[in-house]
């Protein structure tokens, strides 16, 4: 019987960036894909069993996704996403992207990992996923057809992506807007953050998540502020200021994991530098391990009772 | 103008020499302390790693004592924050309404130091460049020279027989060295240092335990924030190694020198390249590469400093832990924030020792049965 190779995708981190990519481009050349699936208790404590204690939230997740795939795939997939982005200036990723590979030898040594360098300074995307074709034994011109096709498809994703998003927003004007600010590893991931979108929701709050703007809208934004190296956190603040321009936005809700390096710098910018002379009332949640769902229940439900105050509804 | 920077070790003196052989005044603020610390704590972000916190601190304690301008050290393309210290706080400091003309210093882009030289020297290139050169010589050596009696105080006090000589000779050593202005007198000093720790009285038989310092480039160099852990352990009869000292580290950072005489940063990158492909801006890669090379020298334990959620160093510390255990070698992480204190520190660090000291009487008694 014919077997077709499975590669495993930990649905965490460069996930929740990515996936469409990824996914198609390995289905083409003829694996088949697994991805771990949602997060939940089991899966998380599993990470935060091994991986060193003062290390971010997602990043634990990471683990314990990578450590449910272990026995049921044949690689697990893991980049190192070191320079995303050459041009007009060098974005990198986190340390936590760049050592990703070497945290999963060093902690998991018994999984088989499947992984690629994207170093823009080096060479271009497209090389080295051919490059990591080849090792799986694909042919070169393959390779190159199945990363084309599966660039394309992920730009059509992205643009389909926003386009619905901003139909939602336009929905519900009436009601009180609040931005969300944050990587898309948790305002994505429900468990992690205590499906925060739903509670908003629920609160009767339209929500627009800072994903939800294309590529060109965030790009026309970065000009106007002096940017940072990383590029996960370049989207951010291209966001804020997307947010700042946006006339019916009530409030901000600002999400990082405790122990986010980036997210530490990224937010006091946003706040010195971007939302300087800005009234928008924002918050701020720290998550980690041990937040309680009632604690952050009563923050949200005290802001957003706040915006309706200053909009001058009755709570 | 009166320059004020943040404090880092020995790495002061060299930057005080620099400054003021260009003409300007020197803000000397207090080593870092509790005071500045708090003050630092107060007003850094909270999630930020301690290095900033205390420079911060550092900051406000020469602008008290009439700083009017500010060098912020870190910059560049990196990925570590480090790279945003300036920036983020140059921009608290003003929300705070303290006024003063900053100066971005970063081994990567030296443009604006530059465009400050020149107009110090009334826009003549040839006169900005003799200054210059002057400026960096004296720098030079001066910190070449402590590098120097640091190297010799770190050997000699671990054996040594009146406990704290070595100590008071090199605190006498740096302020001699501060205070000396000409080249020449800098120059012909070197063999009066090298002596003068030849001559300590010192026990010529006992072979003391040796460990390797690695980890996070502040925490290693600044004793405020380490708990002076070399000087402890020295006279606790332990000889300590720091990968980095304040001389290779500004000479790396700034003109790319490599001034480590028994093994370069190159090697040592190399070595950890198979461990930790890309160094993310921290001090990561080498650390790792020193770590690897003391494992393989036979020291008898790493020590592991880093702030609390360091990015690089918090990512690399599985791969530590690896490299201990398959070279065997004892490896001890410390994470150091505004809240540990120095009994805890001490209590590790002596229990870390206790196990090093067993492991080799173990050793050797085994290799004799």
């Amino acid at each position: 019987m014919y077997y077709r190779k499975v590669i495993g995708i930990p649905q965490a981190l460069s996930y929740y960036y990515f996936y469409p990519l990824w996914h198609s481009f390995f289905t083409q050349l003829g694996f088949d894909i697994k991805t771990s699936g949602l997060t939940h208790r089991h899966k998380l404590d599993a990470g935060i069993a091994i991986v060193p204690g003062e290390a971010c939230l997602p990043l634990k997740c990471y683990f314990g996704h990578l450590l449910s795939l272990i026995n049921e795939v044949d690689f697990i997939f893991v980049p190192r996403l070191v320079c995303l982005k050459k041009k007009p200036k060098i974005k990198l990723g986190c340390p936590k992207l760049i050592g990703l590979p070497d945290m999963v030898r060093a902690l998991v040594p018994q999984a088989h990992i499947l992984t690629l360098d994207i170093d823009l300074r080096n060479e271009p995307e497209v090389k080295s996923y051919m490059k990591m074709a080849r090792s799986l034994g694909a042919r070169t011109g393959d390779a190159q057809r199945a990363y084309r096709a599966a660039f394309n498809e992920f730009k059509q994703y992205k643009k389909e992506r926003s386009q619905a998003a901003s139909a939602l927003n336009k929905a519900g004007n009436n009601k009180i807007t609040i931005g969300l600010l944050g990587h898309s590893y948790l305002l994505q991931d429900n468990y992690l953050n205590f499906n925060l979108t739903k509670k908003l929701s629920d609160l009767e709050c339209c929500v627009i998540d800072c994903h939800s703007f294309s590529t060109d809208e965030i790009e026309m934004e970065l000009p106007h502020v002096e940017s940072v190296s990383w590029y996960f956190e370049e989207e951010l603040l291209g966001a804020a200021l997307r947010f700042l321009h946006m006339d019916n936005i009530s409030g901000l809700i600002y999400l990082v994991s405790f122990g986010c390096g980036a997210g530490s710098i990224t937010n006091e910018i946003v706040e010195l530098e971007i939302l300087k002379d800005c009234t928008i009332p924002r918050l701020r949640i720290i998550i980690d391990e041990y937040t309680g769902e009632a604690g952050l229940m009563t923050r949200l439900e005290s802001f957003v009772d706040m915006l309706r105050l200053k909009k001058g509804h009755t709570p | 103008m009166k320059v004020g920077f943040q404090h880092m070790g020995t790495v002061n003196i060299a930057l005080t020499a620099f400054i003021e052989s260009m003409g300007c005044d020197v803000v000397r603020g207090p080593a870092p302390n509790k005071k500045t610390l708090n003050i630092g704590v107060k007003h850094a972000p909270e999630l930020v790693c301690l290095p900033f916190k205390i420079t911060l601190g550092d900051m406000f304690g020469v602008l008290e004592r009439g700083a009017d301008t500010l060098l912020f050290i870190g910059g560049g393309n990196w990925s570590c924050r480090f790279g945003y210290y300036g920036r983020v706080q140059c921009s608290l400091l003003r929300k705070l309404g303290y006024r003063f003309n900053s100066i971005f210093v970063s081994g990567e882009n030296l443009k604006p130091v530059a465009s400050e030289i020149l107009k110090l020297n009334n826009n003549s290139w040839t006169r900005a460049i003799r200054c210059f050169l002057h400026a960096f010589t004296s720098a030079w050596y001066k910190s070449r020279l402590v590098d120097l009696a640091e190297e010799l105080a770190r050997k000699t006090r671990p054996v040594e027989i009146h406990t704290g000589e070595s100590s008071r000779l090199l605190q006498q050593f740096l302020n001699v060295i501060e205070k000396e202005d000409s080249i020449q007198r800098l120059r012909r000093m070197r063999p009066r240092v090298e002596e003068a720790f030849a001559g300590i009285k010192h026990n010529t038989t006992s072979k003391p335990l040796r460990i390797q310092l690695v980890g996070e480039s502040y925490c290693v160099i600044e004793p405020f924030v380490n708990f002076n852990i070399i000087e402890y352990l020295g006279n606790k009869g332990v000889i300590v190694e720091p990968f980095l000292t304040a001389h290779r580290w500004l000479y790396y950072h700034t003109i790319r020198k490599d001034e480590d005489r028994n093994y370069s940063k190159k090697k040592a990158k190399k070595l950890a390249r198979p461990y930790w492909a890309y160094g993310t801006g921290g001090e990561d890669q080498v650390s790792i590469g020193y770590a690897i090379k003391a494992a393989q020298q036979g020291y008898d334990g790493i020590i592991h400093l880093m702030p609390f959620g360091c990015m690089p160093e918090t990512a690399a510390l599985p791969v530590f832990e690896k490299i201990s255990k398959s070279y065997d070698v004892p490896f001890l992480n410390i994470s150091l924030d505004e809240h540990t204190g120095s009994t805890g520190i001490y209590t590790r660090i002596g229990a870390f020792v206790d196990i090093l000291t067993w492991r080799r009487t173990k050793f050797s008694n085994s290799k004799r049965g």
